[in-house]
């Protein structure tokens, strides 16, 4: 039992340096790096799209992030660095800060405006109805049917 | 021939002015005889202006270089069939296509019209050929197509010039879909005008009962229709000819024309509530208006050089003028709808929240919150850069997180809508509706997740397709028997009789279906998969389970482009599929630019796609490209899907598609007037 506990105690450390060394499968993260960032060479094209062959600009830039994510830098690290050399321009999408912040938000907060003006107005339009006249039973979805037919036929 | 076709547009022009004039004035004399005149004025434009198309099309195709346009947009060795296409290879040219679809348009709608409508056409007329005019103005003004070569002599005198050839159409033009697709999108774009014109008209003349909206409704399907397979054609030719594996790329004129799709398809579903309950009336008055703009806006987003595409004509001096005219179109048809805001009341009341007329109006806002996403991420860098000085790009990874909850919130009410009765849905009837549809999506969500698919988008997307089908298939089933039942037909019998008494519903759930397949099209996009290699002959590249192997290289040359050609033989399971034939090419003419042609294996499962991107810098080997992407090929069948339902929809009755009800085109102002104020 112990001589199994201490080759275990050998050859865990051991696994894990090989594992540590073996090439990480980077396709994952490189895609993704790619399809962040914006190639500067005027296509305005995301990296992973631009398909000129030995673009100035695309071809070292990926380059450099297969280069930096084989040496295990992450993702967002690679993405800062272009950031910080070439603008926001450089990012395919607006970040979530600052005024940026607003372009994320605003079709969504445009959607829950919407629902709630439409909500409001599919209820003010039942309510005088309610009113007015006595609730309208629910149709048979056969008549309903058929009078819709009669109704586009006629 | 080119002082000619410049005559023919300045003829244009001033019939178009007449034709205006004369309708209006026509209206307010109420004289007859003025506004057969304006017609006649419109009729003779759009011949004249049809003849000067024809007349830069002999340029073109006679190779005339003393002329701008020819020589910026053909050379000598180009197939005469791309001669032709290149009328709107250079923004001058494509504006004359504009004026010349535009000029079409109108001439139809007044020639089908000229014994109807007859208080409303004067102004329908004059509206048509305002907007003609317009575009007349900045073809013959700004960007006119006939203008000649000079050059500056040392004097500074000018000298006509002819050079030796002409530079060449851009290498992307070159694609058979490129030559149908410009002209069905202008069609698709241009034609939201007719609808526009009849709601001005009905504004003006206060008759803002039923006749003009169906009229309406029909000139929208048909013009929704061409849009959309413009869409899909710009998709496709993306797909094969840019050779980056997809085929969109949310492109601020791809957004351009998408968006007035997104409000013509809210509109279409809209405007059948109008139709049955006298309802949204000033909605629908708002799409209109805002389709309108939205095509103008269309060809100002592609000639402003406002934003950066690969579509945009980036040396057009055109912007301000756009902006100035949609302004003043905005204005005037703001103002037209607020003053007539007594004639847009709702007739009647809804009778319930559970009913369908709810289901529609919901539709309606996730189309219009879905243009506007597209409108906002298109515009922000702009924003942005004029707030606060910073340059941004907003590319797919924004649209795609936006759109995609906006897209299936809207294919689930594409699936709900119909389950719901008009007028008022009780809650049992609704249970029963959803049970099998809940249940077979349900059991759908499961096996997917059973499969193994984890993508929440796409399990969410797949499962609603699974929704949406069901309720459609149950649609037709239901009906089919009722019919069975009634007329003693059969199953297949009863089934087309159904469909072609009632196209518009029928061909709508056709419609429907036809946007679940493209819907299943676009979840495969989670799972592409690309490889880039540098390989020499004999080498072998995997991806998924297919086997490219490298097997030959050969070069050819034709007098418009070199080429060189990349032969791989495609295995799966140690089977040979196809020998795949990827291209690159390199056009002699002009800037010399390179294009790819892709070489495809497609199947309804996933496309094989390979690309050859050109010679490795050592010499002999070469740089390729594979993508296998799932499901695109639904993309492309629920594209011809949407639009057989759409065909089945504008499918003539026995009285003509485009006629009306003799009630509504007897209906004078007054009587209108007295129906909706009473």
């Amino acid at each position: 039992m112990k001589k199994t506990a201490l080759a275990l105690l050998l050859v865990l450390p051991l696994s894990l340096a090989i594992w540590a060394q073996a090439p990480r499968d980077i396709s994952r993260e490189y895609k993704e790096a790619c399809d962040r960032l914006i190639c500067q060479c005027g296509c305005k094209e995301q990296l992973s799209v631009c398909s000129m062959q030995n673009c100035s600009s695309a071809t070292p830039m990926r380059a450099e992030i297969r280069e930096r994510l084989l040496k295990g830098d992450g993702v967002e690290a690679i993405v800062d660095s272009f950031v910080a050399r070439y603008g926001k321009q450089v990012l395919s999408a607006p970040t979530l800060q600052g005024f940026d912040l607003t372009a994320w938000i605003m079709p969504f907060l445009i959607l829950c405006l919407g629902t709630v003006v439409v909500g409001w107005i599919v209820v003010r339009m039942v309510r005088p109805s309610r009113a007015a006249a006595p609730a309208p039973t629910a149709v048979d979805p056969r008549v309903e049917r058929e009078l819709e037919d009669f109704e586009e036929e006629s | 021939m080119s002082d000619f076709g410049s005559f023919c547009l300045l003829l244009g022009l001033v019939l178009a002015v007449y034709a205006l004039i004369a309708a209006l004035s026509g209206a307010a004399r109420k004289q007859h005889r003025i506004v057969r005149s304006a017609e006649h004025a419109a009729l003779a434009a759009s011949v004249v202006i049809g003849i000067a198309t024809a007349s830069m099309i002999y340029l073109l195709v006679t190779g005339d270089f003393s002329v701008a346009h020819v020589a910026n947009s053909t050379n000598r060795d180009l197939p005469v069939f791309y001669k032709i296409a290149a009328l709107w290879g250079a923004h001058d040219g494509s504006l004359l296509l504009w004026v010349f679809v535009t000029a079409l348009i109108s001439g139809v709608v007044i020639f089908q019209n000229r014994f109807r409508y007859r208080d409303m056409m004067p102004y329908v007329i004059a509206v048509l050929m305002l907007n003609l005019a317009f575009f007349l103005i900045l073809n013959l003004f700004i960007s006119n197509p006939f203008n000649q070569l000079v050059q500056i002599n040392a004097d500074g005198s000018l000298q006509r010039f002819v050079p030796a050839d002409g530079r060449g159409l851009n290498p992307l033009l070159q694609y058979w879909a490129m030559v149908i697709h410009p002209p069905i999108l202008y069609l698709g774009f241009i034609g939201f005008v007719v609808p526009f014109a009849f709601a001005i008209a009905a504004l003006i003349t206060r008759q803002l009962g039923d006749s003009w909206i169906r009229t309406t409704r029909r000139y929208t399907l048909v013009t929704w229709l061409f849009l959309g397979a413009g869409l899909m054609l710009g998709a496709k030719w993306a797909y094969v000819v840019l050779g980056w594996g997809g085929y969109w790329g949310w492109d601020p004129v791809e957004n351009s024309s998408l968006m007035p799709w997104l409000i013509g398809t809210a509109f279409l579903h809209s405007v059948i509530i109008q139709e049955r309950k006298g309802m949204l009336k000033v909605w629908n008055m708002i799409l209109v208006l805002l389709m309108y703009l939205l095509g103008v806006f269309g060809t100002f987003i592609t000639r402003s050089g406002v934003v950066t595409s690969v579509h945009a004509f980036a040396d057009s001096p055109l912007g301000d003028y756009f902006l100035i005219y949609m302004g003043l179109v905005a204005a005037a048809g703001l103002y037209l709808i607020i003053d007539r805001l007594p004639y847009l009341k709702s007739e009647r009341p809804l009778d319930s929240v559970l009913s369908r007329e709810s289901a529609f109006l919901f539709n309606n806002l996730i189309l219009v919150v879905s243009c506007f996403a597209v409108l906002w991420g298109t515009m922000f860098p702009v924003l942005s850069e004029w707030l606060r000085g910073t340059k941004i790009t907003v590319g797919p990874p924004f649209f795609n997180n936006v759109n995609i909850p906006i897209g299936l919130f809207l294919l689930l009410l594409t699936g709900v809508g119909p389950l719901f009765a008009w007028r008022k849905t009780s809650v049992e009837s609704l249970r029963k509706a959803f049970f099998w549809p809940g249940i077979l999506s349900v059991a759908g969500c499961l096996a997917l997740i059973g499969f193994g698919v984890r993508n929440l988008y796409v399990v969410t997307c797949l499962t609603l397709c699974v929704f949406v089908t069901v309720t459609i298939v149950e649609e037709f089933f239901k009906a089919t028997r009722l019919r069975m039942k009634g007329s003693g037909e059969n199953f297949l019998i009863a089934l087309v009789n159904l469909t072609l008494k009632n196209k518009r519903r029928y061909g709508g759930y056709i419609v429907h279906f036809g946007v679940v397949l493209i819907f299943v099209g676009l979840a495969g996009n989670a799972f592409n998969r690309e490889v880039s290699q540098t390989m020499a002959i004999g080498d072998q590249l995997r991806i998924g389970d297919y086997t490219l192997k490298l097997v030959d290289y050969r070069e050819s040359d034709t007098p418009n482009y070199i080429s060189g050609t990349t032969y791989f033989e495609a295995y799966k399971g140690g089977k040979l599929l196809k020998t795949m034939k990827p291209e690159k090419r390199f056009y002699k003419s002009g800037e010399q630019q390179s294009t790819t042609e892709v070489s495809l294996y497609s199947t309804p499962k996933e496309d094989l796609y390979t690309v050859y991107i050109g010679p490795a810098n050592d010499g002999r080997s070469f740089e390729v490209k594979a993508h296998v992407n799932p499901l695109v090929f639904w993309v492309w069948f629920g594209s011809a899907v949407l639009v057989f339902g759409t065909l089945v929809t504008v499918l003539p009755d026995r009285r003509g598609a485009f006629s009306t009800p003799r009630a509504s085109l007897d209906r004078s102002p007054a009587f209108e007037k007295s129906l909706k104020l009473k």
